[in-house]
């Protein structure tokens, strides 16, 4: 009797979709009852069978659909989607237990709603650090590029941001360099600034900033931080050029993360004229589920929002009881050390005014508009200080 | 016949997924991909709709790794979703000893041939000899042979990595 090749003990495991035709399955099955040999290495084959699709499930959790198939139904065959335009001027206010910081909330498209946002903290054991910085308008507005700083037209120079440098001073100094981290590698979105002249850049992708500046003073301190790295300081005398070369290299740090949760809750108080009555809060807490960042941004109605330089952990978006009412995204980023930043965004619907995004509402930012982004960001005491220029 | 894409949604995507995650070492993107994957061929009718809907995201995922090797190499790899364990979120040592274990799967893999590696997995996600075949221009009689010999290399390669391991303390 002749012995079974493996290719054909291994066509014969896999059954049907090894294409091989009833009859054949049969005629091996014949042979391995009556042939021990070939039945034992079937045994081996099987259990190596076994063994791999087990090894290929390491770390891999059983894989649910992150999205209903009526969601990816949808995308396929989009029926007119109703965009609500994006008023991406996003606000958010933080600050340590510091009490109350004011602050004013723009729109990019420069109707301005100003309004005050409300501000306090807690769960932080850190010493209170005067979030100075916080008194800067707040303008994440992504979709239509205004700079940070532009909307407002009340800084000296665009803040952090990745936006591009708005256009020189003529007698403004212009301070370049490139920052990496103790091997020489560049250290994306550190934060590089002068805090007496309240003006900063993030780094680029590669490391490098260009930061424009005032022409006075002379001479000034620029600092360098990022989460995950000590901070950094020089002092830069702008002598008689237009231009500075400062280059910095960082040392890592391991940060003790104490935990605190910047929460946040929009009032969307200002009723239409054709309101009736104010809702309540939602009883049930939403139902996050994992999405596609452009199914995401389909529920939301605009692009999402997300700090650059930032790695995406997560994308979640909850429905509401009616999906086609409440959208919210939640954007998970990593701040690295452990640090994470949590971004709620949604669109309000004018039906709506509570958004009981966490139960604690730790920070109030005083909401008017469609959009409305919190954050929560495990943060230490000086990520967070790091967290807030990146808010701004 | 049309198509009953609702259930082949149900049925393929979580072996999609699995497969796409080794392909592109990208939990997040995986499922980006096969849902890319779907919103494409869902207005199809297809004999084959799982082997069609594979098709599309290897593509998509083929297409995607040149720019995404570039644009995301920072992002870790070896997350482990918590979806699953949403209540109860895995320990830090949980999580430390499962990336270490997908590291380990990751080098195994590593160590077949490309061919070898390809087959294998479109075999670990469901798809038929036929299908396997067509996705790697090989003929389908040599499909069961490169299976047989494909995990048997990656057992042994994670055999050897895990005793290196093991080793090394």
């Amino acid at each position: 009797m002749q012995h079974l090749d493996e290719g054909t003990l291994q066509a014969w495991l896999d059954g049907a979709r090894s294409g091989l035709d009833p009859s054949r399955l049969a005629a091996i099955e014949r042979h391995l009852a009556a042939c021990s040999a070939c039945a034992s290495r079937a045994d081996v084959l099987a259990h190596s069978s076994f063994r791999a699709h087990a090894l290929l499930a390491v770390g891999r959790a059983q894989y649910a659909p992150r999205v209903p198939y009526e969601d990816v139904a949808k995308r396929a065959h989009p029926a007119r989607k109703r965009r609500i335009p994006a008023t991406w001027a996003a606000s958010i206010a933080a600050a340590l237990a510091v009490g109350w910081v004011s602050n004013e909330l723009y729109r990019a498209e420069g109707a301005a709603v100003v309004e005050t946002a409300e501000v306090a903290a807690v769960g932080a054991a850190a010493t209170p650090t005067p979030i100075a910085t916080a008194r800067t308008p707040l303008a994440a507005s992504a979709p239509q590029g205004v700079p940070f700083g532009e909307a407002a037209g009340v800084l000296a120079s665009a803040p952090f941001a990745d936006a591009g440098p708005s256009a020189m001073d003529s007698d403004g100094l212009l301070v370049r360099g490139f920052v990496a981290d103790e091997g020489g590698r560049p250290v994306a979105a550190a934060q590089v600034f002068v805090a007496e002249l309240d003006v900063g850049v993030l780094t680029q992708q590669d490391g490098r900033y260009d930061l424009r500046l005032p022409a006075e003073p002379d001479e000034f301190e620029l600092t360098v931080q990022r989460i995950g790295f000590r901070q950094q300081a020089r002092a830069i005398s702008a002598g008689e050029g237009d231009y500075v070369d400062a280059d910095f290299r960082l040392r890592e740090e391991a940060l003790t993360l104490d935990e605190i949760v910047v929460t946040g809750e929009s009032y969307g108080t200002q009723r239409r004229s054709t309101g009736n009555a104010v809702t309540s809060p939602r009883a049930t807490p939403f139902a996050w589920r994992p999405l596609s960042s452009i199914a995401a941004e389909g529920n939301v109605g605009s692009d999402l929002w997300m700090l650059p330089g930032l790695d995406l952990l997560t994308l979640e978006v909850a429905l509401g009881d009616n999906p086609n009412e409440t959208y919210v995204a939640r954007v998970r980023q990593d701040l690295g050390q452990g640090g994470t930043l949590t971004l709620i965004q949604g669109r309000t619907d004018q039906r709506r005014t509570g958004w009981p995004i966490q139960s604690a509402g730790v920070v109030q930012s005083t909401w008017r508009g469609e959009m409305l982004i919190t954050a929560t960001a495990p943060v230490s005491s000086d990520s967070l200080r790091t967290l807030l220029t990146h808010l701004r | 016949m049309k198509t009953d894409w609702a259930e082949v949604y149900r049925a393929t995507y979580g072996d999609l997924v699995r497969y796409l995650s080794w392909m592109v070492m990208d939990e997040d993107r995986a499922h980006d991909l096969a849902q890319e994957a779907f919103t494409r061929v869902l207005d199809r009718n297809a004999e084959n709709a799982h082997a069609l809907v594979f098709k599309v995201a290897i593509n998509l995922a083929r297409d995607d790794a040149r720019t995404v090797v570039r644009r995301k190499r920072h992002l870790t790899l070896l997350r482990v979703e918590a979806e699953v364990h949403a209540d109860a979120p895995p320990s830090p040592a949980e999580q430390a000893q499962r990336s270490e274990e997908v590291e380990r799967l990751r080098q195994a893999l590593d160590r077949l041939s490309e061919r070898d590696r390809e087959v294998l997995l479109l075999w670990d996600a469901g798809l038929s000899y036929a299908d396997i075949a067509e996705q790697t221009g090989l003929a389908v009689g040599g499909i069961a042979t490169t299976v047989g010999r494909a995990k048997k290399n990656l057992i042994e390669a994670h055999r050897a990595l895990e005793a290196n391991d093991a080793a090394l303390g």
